[in-house]
C-alpha cells in the first residue's frame, strides 16, 4: 500500500527532526497569502482539466478541429493526420495508412445530417468518411488552394465549406461565392433555423443558398471579430469590443466587454448557456450571462494559450485544441481541490479540523500546519515554534486553543500565532495520531502507546499497564452513554468506560483488527472503518460487516462523515464515496443484497484519489455543510447539498473481432451472423465504451451467449479472448458502466456462427442416414454394426483406462517400492556402521540420493497423470527442464531449440508418458555412449503433431551395425516400440564421428485408441 | 532497511506446515553461522500477522500450505516487506506454481529435499542479490510478457527491455548464467542484475493485474 510506503518515508525523515527540537523560537512568523477579493459564484476550482499530447498517442500536438460523431467517438483533426478517440485509445488515419486522405495537415471536421464525416485540409482538399470508407474530393478553383477553416450544412442539409479567405463552396456542385478578407480570419455559424452565416474581414454576411450569394449586414458593429450560433436564436457576435446576442437584426443580450483584443479563433455556446471563446494568445474565457466571467490560462494547466478550436461533447466536456500543446478537456468539477500557493511544500496533508472562527486547519507530513480562512492561506512552520513539521492530528480544545499532535515531538498548543508544548505534556514525546475533545471538557490523545486523557494540565495514561493490547491508537470517538471508544492498529476496537478498559477484535466479529476511523451515530450505532476489512457496524452488541464484495468501492477506510441528507461520505485510497445511511443499515440488518455507492474520483475533479487515513480527524465539516478531506494532492472539498452529476449512459461499440488469426469485419453483416470456417481457434473481441468523464474507469461486462450463462466481469479491459469454441451459434454481448457504477441496458452485440467440419454438419449426417435407410437389409446391418462398434469402443476405452491404471501401478511399484525398500535397507546398514563414521556417512548419503531419486520419480508420475499438463507447451517445458537437470551436472551443455510460443495442441497423458520415456532413453544413450559435450533438443510443431529431436556432437555410430550391439540395440528398439504405440515413428541419423540425431515424429491426434 | 544490531547475520523465518520438516530446517539455520532464525510458522495466517514485525531478510516459504496457500500469502506480505526475499520451498517442481510465486514477489525456489549446505548457500546467495532462474521459468516469463502485449494497453505495466528479453531467451534455450555472460560479453553479476530486474517487472505487473483482479474481493479471501 502506498500508505505504508509513506509511513516509512516519514520514519526516515524523522530521524533528523529531533535535532530541531531545541528549535530557536524567534519572532512568530506566519506565512500569509491573501485570498481572492470577491469570491462570488463559481471560480476556476469548479473546473478541472486534463491534457493529451503525442506521448499519449495523439498524432500531432496541433489540434485544429474536434467533433463527435453520433456513435460517440471523438474525432480530432491535427497537423499529423486524423484521430478517432475513445477516451483511452487514439486510432490514427494518415495519408500513409489511408490513401484517400490527400494530406496529413487537416484543418476542419464536420458530421453531416446523414452521418458522414467531412474532413477539410490545409491545402483546400476535402475528404469524406462514409460507412467506414474514406473518399477524396477536390475543388481547386484557380489560385484558391486555401485552408478550409469550417464545414457546415445549410437548412436543406447540403454541405458547404468555407476557406480562410472567405470563399464558401457548396460541395455537391462546387457553386461558390465569397466575402474576401486578407487576414485569414473567416468563420462560419449555423443558426437555430439552419441558416448559414459567414464572418470575414470584419463583416457579417448571410448566405442565400438559391442564388449562392453572401448578403452583408451593416448594423452589427464596425468590425466583427467572431461569431457563433446562439441556442435560443440568432448569433453571438463579438464586435465593437463587446460580446452580444444578435437576433433578427436587433441586439438582445450583452455579456460585456470582449476579453480578446484580436480576432477570435474559436467561440461557441455551451449546453449550459455559457459562451466559451478565445484567441491566439488569450487562453480560454467562459462567460456566463449576465456578467460571470472565468479565465483559464497557463496557471490553470493550459499547455498553450492559443485556442485553435473548441468543441463541447454530449456529456458537457469542453474540448480545446491548444496551440502546439495538444488536446485539452475542461470539465465541471464536483470535487474542488484546495491547496496553498506553496502546494504543501510537496508534502501530504494528513488531518483537518474546523476552528471556532470557520477557519480550516490542516496538518501535514513534514510541512507543518496550514490555515485557510476567508479565502486566504497561512502557514505555520518552524519559525512559529512548531519545531516538528510532521504533524499528525489536530483539534481545537477551546475557542482559539488549537492542539496539534506530532510524530516524535509530542503535542503543541497555539496561543496567538505561536506554538509551544502544552503544560503537563512537555515530556510526552510518543507519536500522536488522533485527537478528540469530549463533552466533559477533556482532550483525548491517541498515541502509539496508548491513550492520554488531558485536562487542565493533568494527564492520565491508559496503556498496556491498564490492559490495552497493542495500544497503537488511531481513532477516537465518544458515545452518548459517556463511553470513549478507540480504534487501534492491530488491537481492534476498545472501549473505556468508568475507568474500565475492554477490547474486542476480529475474533468477536469485527471486520479487522486494524481500525482507522470511528463514527458514532445518533441511533446508538458505532461505525468502524478498518484498514483492509471494510466497514463494521456495532449495534446492540453485534457486529455487521460490509466490504467490497457487498458493493463498497474499497476496503481501506480513511474517514467517515455524515451529511444532513442521510448520507455517509467515506474517504478511501481510491476516492471518496457517498452511500445512503439507510442502504448501509439495510444491508447490516440483513435486508439488502448489494450496497449502492457513488464514487467520486478523477472524473469528478480529484487531482489524486488517494485520501489520507490513520490520523484523526481525516475529514471535517464546515458550517456551510461542505466536507473537507485531506488527500495526497491537497484538500478535496465536496458539497453534499449540490446535486450529483447526471448519469450518462456509455455507448458501447464492438470495434474488432479476430478469429484464427484473421481480422473480421463486424460492422457490415446486414443482420446476418458472421460465419467462421471450421477449425479456427482463438477468438478475440475488442470493444470500447464512449464516455469521456473518466474513460480509464469505465467498467465492462461481456457475455457470450450459448457459451456463458451470465455476464462476466471484464473490469476495465477493452478486449476479451476465447481459445476454443465448439461449432454452434453465438451472440457476443458487451456493456459498460460509467464512474457512477450504473449499468445500462445499452449493450452492443453481434452474432456469429462457428461452422462445423463437414462430418459434423446435419446435412452430412442426414445424407448418411438416408443412404442407410435406402435398403432395409443395410439398415439392420448398420444398426447391428453400430451397436457392435459402440461396444468395441467402450471396451477399448475401458482397456485404455486399465492400461493407464496398470502403468501407474507398475510405476509406483517399480520406482517407489524399489526405492523405499532401498532406503529401509540402507538405514539398517547405516545403523550397523555407526562406529565407523565414514561408512555411516556414505550410507546416509546413499539414503539421501535414493530418497531424492524417489521424489523425482514421484514428480514424473504426478506430472504424467495430471491432466493440467496435457499441452504441448507443458511437455516442452518439462522435457527441457529434465534434460538440463540431467545433463548439466554431467558437464554436458544443453541447448533447447523450442519455439517460445507453441500452438495449443492437446497431448494425452499416455502420449506424454511415452514421449517422455523415449526422450529419457535417448538422453541415456547420449550419456552412456556418445561422449558428447553438447546436446541440442529440437521441438518443432507440425500439424497435426510435432517433431522432437535430440542431437549430440558425440562420436556417432553406423546405424546399420546396431543390431549386433546388444546394449544399445535394446534402447533403440524400445524407443521405436514406444513411438509405434502412438502411431508415431522414430528415426536415427548418425555416422561415425558425426554425432547422432534421434528424431521422434508424433501425431498428436493419433494417440492410442480411446485415450483421453 | 539496515539493521543496527548483528549486521553480519541473515535473519531468516520459515513458514512450513509439516512440523518435522520445519524443525529440521529450522535446526540447520539455528546452528549455522551467520544466520539467525527470527520466526517459525505453521500457517499463512499467523505468518501474515507476525512477519511484518520481524522483518526478516529471507523467508523460506512452503508453497502448499493449508488454508491460504503460500503464493497468496507472499502476494499479501510482499508490499509490507519490500526488503525481504521470499524463497519458496516445494516438494515437486511444478513450474506453474513456481512461476505464480515468482510473479507475486518471491525471489526464487528450493526443492524440499535440498542438501543442508545447498540450502544455506541458497539463502546466502539470495540475500547477497543473486537471482536464480531456471530455463523452464524463463520460458514462462517470456510467454507471460508476450501474452500481455496484446491484452493490455494502459502503458503502466512495465515491458521487458531488449537486453532483458535477450538474457531471458538465452536462459530459456538452456544457457547457464556463465554461458550467457560469455555470449553477451557481460559479467555473471550483470546477468543476475538483469534477472532481478525481470523479477521486479514481473512482480509489478502481476501486482497491477492483481489489483484489477482482486479489487472487488475482501481481504483474506483467496480465489
Amino acid at each position: 500500500m502506498l500508505f505504508t510506503a509513506r509511513l516509512l518515508k516519514v520514519v526516515s525523515r524523522l530521524r533528523s527532526t529531533g535535532r530541531y527540537r531545541a528549535a530557536m523560537v524567534c519572532a512568530a512568523l506566519v506565512m500569509l497569502w491573501p485570498g481572492p477579493m470577491a469570491a462570488t459564484g463559481t471560480d476556476n476550482r469548479d473546473y478541472f482539466l486534463r491534457t493529451w499530447k503525442t506521448d499519449q498517442g495523439l498524432p500531432g500536438n496541433s489540434v485544429t478541429a474536434i467533433t463527435q460523431t453520433r456513435d460517440g467517438y471523438l474525432w480530432l483533426a491535427t497537423y499529423g493526420g486524423l484521430a478517432r478517440f475513445d477516451g483511452v485509445r487514439f486510432t490514427v488515419y494518415s495519408s500513409a495508412n489511408t490513401p484517400a486522405l490527400q494530406s496529413d495537415r487537416l484543418t476542419s471536421l464536420f458530421e453531416d445530417p446523414q452521418g458522414d464525416l467531412w474532413i477539410g485540409h490545409e491545402r483546400g482538399d476535402l475528404t469524406r468518411y462514409h460507412d467506414g470508407q474514406f473518399e477524396s474530393f477536390a475543388f481547386h478553383h484557380p489560385g484558391t488552394r486555401r485552408k478550409i477553416c469550417a464545414i457546415n450544412a445549410d437548412e436543406n442539409g447540403e454541405v458547404w465549406m468555407l476557406n480562410e479567405e472567405g470563399s464558401i463552396t457548396r460541395v455537391r456542385d462546387g457553386a461558390s461565392c465569397a466575402l474576401f478578407n486578407d487576414n485569414g480570419g473567416a468563420c462560419l455559424a449555423r443558426d437555430k433555423t439552419g441558416h448559414l452565416w459567414v464572418a470575414s474581414g470584419g463583416q457579417l454576411a448571410s448566405l442565400h443558398i438559391q442564388s449562392v450569394l453572401l448578403e452583408t449586414n451593416h448594423n452589427v458593429g464596425a468590425y466583427v471579430q467572431g461569431i457563433c450560433a446562439c441556442r435560443n436564436g440568432g448569433l453571438w457576435v463579438a464586435s465593437d469590443n463587446r460580446i452580444r446576442q444578435w437576433v433578427a437584426g436587433q441586439w438582445a443580450q450583452d455579456l460585456g466587454t470582449n476579453p480578446c483584443a484580436t480576432l477570435i479563433t474559436a467561440m461557441l455556446e455551451t449546453r449550459e448557456g455559457k459562451v466559451a471563446l478565445g484567441a491566439v494568445e488569450s487562453g480560454l474565457y467562459l462567460l456566463t450571462p449576465p456578467a460571470g466571467r472565468l479565465h483559464f490560462g497557463r496557471d490553470d494547466g493550459f499547455p498553450h494559450e492559443w485556442l485553435r478550436c473548441l468543441f463541447e461533447d454530449r456529456e458537457g466536456t469542453l474540448w480545446v485544441g491548444a496551440g502546439t500543446g495538444g488536446l485539452v478537456a475542461l470539465r465541471r468539477a464536483n470535487v474542488q481541490m484546495f491547496s496553498p500557493p506553496d502546494h504543501w511544500q510537496g508534502r501530504v496533508p494528513l488531518s483537518t479540523t474546523v476552528g471556532h472562527d470557520g477557519s480550516v486547519w490542516v496538518t501535514t507530513e513534514g510541512a507543518g500546519v496550514y490555515r485557510f480562512l476567508d479565502g486566504a492561506w497561512s502557514h505555520f512552520g518552524e519559525s512559529t515554534g512548531l519545531s516538528n513539521q510532521f504533524d499528525w492530528c489536530v483539534c481545537e480544545s477551546a475557542p482559539g486553543r488549537l492542539l496539534v499532535g506530532s510524530w516524535g515531538s509530542g503535542a503543541y498548543v497555539k496561543t496567538d500565532d505561536h506554538f509551544e508544548a502544552p503544560p503537563g505534556l512537555e515530556n510526552v514525546k510518543v507519536p500522536m495520531a488522533a485527537l478528540l475533545q469530549t463533552h466533559d471538557g477533556a482532550t483525548w490523545i491517541g498515541t502509539a502507546s496508548g491513550l492520554i486523557r488531558y485536562q487542565n494540565g493533568a494527564t492520565q495514561w491508559f496503556g498496556e499497564q491498564q490492559g490495552i493490547r497493542l495500544p497503537d491508537v488511531r481513532a477516537l470517538a465518544e458515545t452518548p452513554d459517556g463511553a470513549l471508544w478507540f480504534g487501534t492498529m492491530g488491537g481492534g476496537l476498545g472501549r473505556l468506560q468508568n475507568g474500565v478498559v475492554s477490547q474486542i477484535g476480529k475474533a468477536q466479529g469485527l471486520a479487522s483488527d486494524y481500525v482507522q476511523c470511528l463514527h458514532p451515530c445518533k441511533d446508538g450505532a458505532l461505525w468502524i472503518g478498518t484498514y483492509g476489512g471494510g466497514i463494521s457496524r456495532l449495534k446492540n452488541g453485534h457486529f455487521a460487516n460490509l466490504n467490497s464484495l457487498n458493493g463498497l468501492p474499497d476496503n481501506f477506510i480513511c474517514s467517515m462523515e455524515e451529511d444532513d441528507l442521510g448520507n455517509f461520505w467515506v474517504s478511501t485510497p481510491v476516492g471518496i464515496f457517498r452511500v445512503a445511511k439507510r442502504s448501509l443499515d439495510d444491508f447490516a440488518d440483513g435486508h439488502a443484497g448489494q450496497i449502492k455507492c457513488r464514487l467520486f474520483g478523477k472524473g469528478e475533479g480529484m487531482t489524486s484519489v488517494e485520501c489520507s487515513g490513520g490520523f484523526q480527524p481525516a475529514v471535517c465539516k464546515t458550517a456551510d455543510g461542505r466536507l473537507w478531506f485531506p488527500t495526497s494532492a491537497g484538500l478535496a472539498v465536496l458539497n453534499p447539498n449540490e446535486p450529483p452529476p447526471p448519469h450518462h449512459p456509455v455507448p458501447v461499440i464492438i470495434e474488432g473481432f479476430r478469429a484464427g488469426g484473421h481480422d473480421l469485419d463486424v460492422n457490415h453483416l446486414a443482420g446476418r451472423p458472421l460465419e467462421i470456417p471450421p477449425g479456427w481457434g482463438r477468438f478475440e473481441f475488442r470493444y470500447t465504451g464512449l464516455s469521456f468523464l473518466a474513460p480509464e474507469q469505465i467498467q465492462f461486462q461481456y457475455w457470450l451467449d450459448n457459451w456463458e450463462k451470465d455476464w462476466e466481469d471484464a473490469s476495465t479491459r477493452r478486449a476479451v479472448e476465447y481459445n476454443y469454441l465448439p461449432p454452434g451459434n453465438y451472440r457476443f454481448h458487451v456493456r459498460a458502466s460509467n464512474n457512477d457504477g450504473i449499468w445500462d441496458d445499452n449493450d452492443a452485440e453481434f452474432a456469429f456462427t462457428v461452422l462445423p467440419h463437414f462430418w459434423q454438419t446435419w446435412w452430412f449426417l442426414a445424407g448418411a442416414t438416408l443412404l442407410a435407410t435406402g435398403a432395409l437389409a443395410s439398415l439392420v446391418w448398420q444398426i447391428s454394426r453400430r451397436r457392435m462398434r459402440r461396444r468395441l469402443e467402450a471396451a477399448e476405452h475401458q482397456q485404455a483406462v486399465e492400461r493407464e491404471r496398470t502403468r501407474i501401478a507398475k510405476d509406483i511399484h517399480d520406482h517407489l517400492g524399489a526405492n523405499l525398500t532401498r532406503i529401509s535397507l540402507l538405514s539398517q546398514s547405516a545403523h550397523g556402521e555407526l562406529e565407523n563414521a565414514a561408512q555411516a556417512a556414505a550410507q546416509l548419503e546413499r539414503i539421501y540420493e535414493t530418497s531424492r531419486e524417489l521424489t523425482r520419480s514421484m514428480d514424473e508420475i504426478v506430472w504424467a497423470v495430471n491432466p493440467q499438463h496435457d499441452t504441448l507447451d507443458s511437455l516442452a517445458s518439462y522435457l527441457g527442464n529434465f534434460a538440463q537437470e540431467y545433463l548439466v551436472p554431467l558437464g554436458i551443455r544443453c541447448r533447447l531449440e523450442m519455439p517460445l510460443h507453441l500452438p495449443h495442441l492437446p497431448i494425452s497423458a499416455e502420449t506424454r508418458h511415452n514421449v517422455f520415456l523415449a526422450f529419457k532413453e535417448a538422453l541415456h544413450n547420449v550419456v552412456k555412449h556418445a561422449g558428447a559435450s553438447e546436446v541440442t533438443i529440437f521441438l518443432d510443431p507440425q500439424s497435426p503433431g510435432f517433431t522432437l529431436a535430440v542431437r549430440d556432437n558425440g562420436r556417432g555410430f553406423d546405424p546399420s551395425s546396431v543390431p549386433e550391439r546388444p546394449g544399445r540395440g535394446n534402447g533403440l528398439k524400445n524407443m521405436r516400440q514406444r513411438m509405434a504405440k502412438m502411431g508415431g515413428h522414430c528415426e536415427i541419423r548418425s555416422a561415425a564421428g558425426a554425432g547422432t540425431e534421434i528424431r521422434f515424429s508424433i501425431h498428436a491426434s493419433a494417440g492410442p485408441v480411446g485415450s483421453t | 532497511m539496515p539493521k543496527l544490531t548483528n549486521q553480519m547475520s541473515i535473519d531468516v523465518a520459515i513458514v512450513e506446515d509439516d512440523v518435522p520438516a520445519r524443525e529440521i530446517i529450522a535446526g540447520w539455520i539455528r546452528d549455522a553461522d551467520g544466520f539467525k532464525l527470527v520466526g517459525e510458522y505453521t500457517d499463512a495466517e499467523t505468518a501474515i500477522a507476525d512477519l511484518p514485525q520481524r522483518k526478516p531478510s529471507v523467508v523460506l516459504f512452503d508453497i502448499n500450505l493449508p488454508g491460504m496457500n503460500g503464493i497468496e500469502c507472499v502476494r499479501k506480505l510482499k508490499p509490507h516487506l519490500p526488503e525481504t526475499q521470499f524463497l519458496m520451498v516445494t516438494v515437486y517442481e511444478d513450474a506453474n506454481h513456481i512461476f505464480d510465486a515468482l510473479a507475486v514477489g518471491a525471489s526464487g525456489y528450493l526443492l524440499k529435499q535440498t542438501r543442508r549446505n545447498e540450502l544455506l548457500a541458497a539463502l546466502r546467495d539470495v540475500h547477497a542479490g543473486g537471482s536464480p532462474m531456471s530455463s523452464q521459468i524463463a520460458r514462462k516469463v517470456v510467454q507471460s510478457f508476450r501474452r500481455n502485449e496484446t491484452g493490455k494497453t494502459d502503458g503502466e505495466t512495465p515491458e521487458l527491455s531488449p537486453r532483458e528479453r535477450e538474457v531471458l531467451e538465452l536462459l530459456a534455450r538452456g544457457y547457464l548464467y556463465k554461458e550467457i555472460a560469455e555470449q553477451l560479453k557481460i559479467s555473471v553479476q550483470t546477468v543476475n542484475t538483469y534477472i532481478r530486474r525481470v523479477y521486479e517487472k514481473l512482480h509489478v505487473r502481476s501486482r497491477a493485474q492483481a489489483v484489477a483482479k482482486y479489487a472487488h474481493l475482501p481481504m483474506g479471501n483467496t480465489h
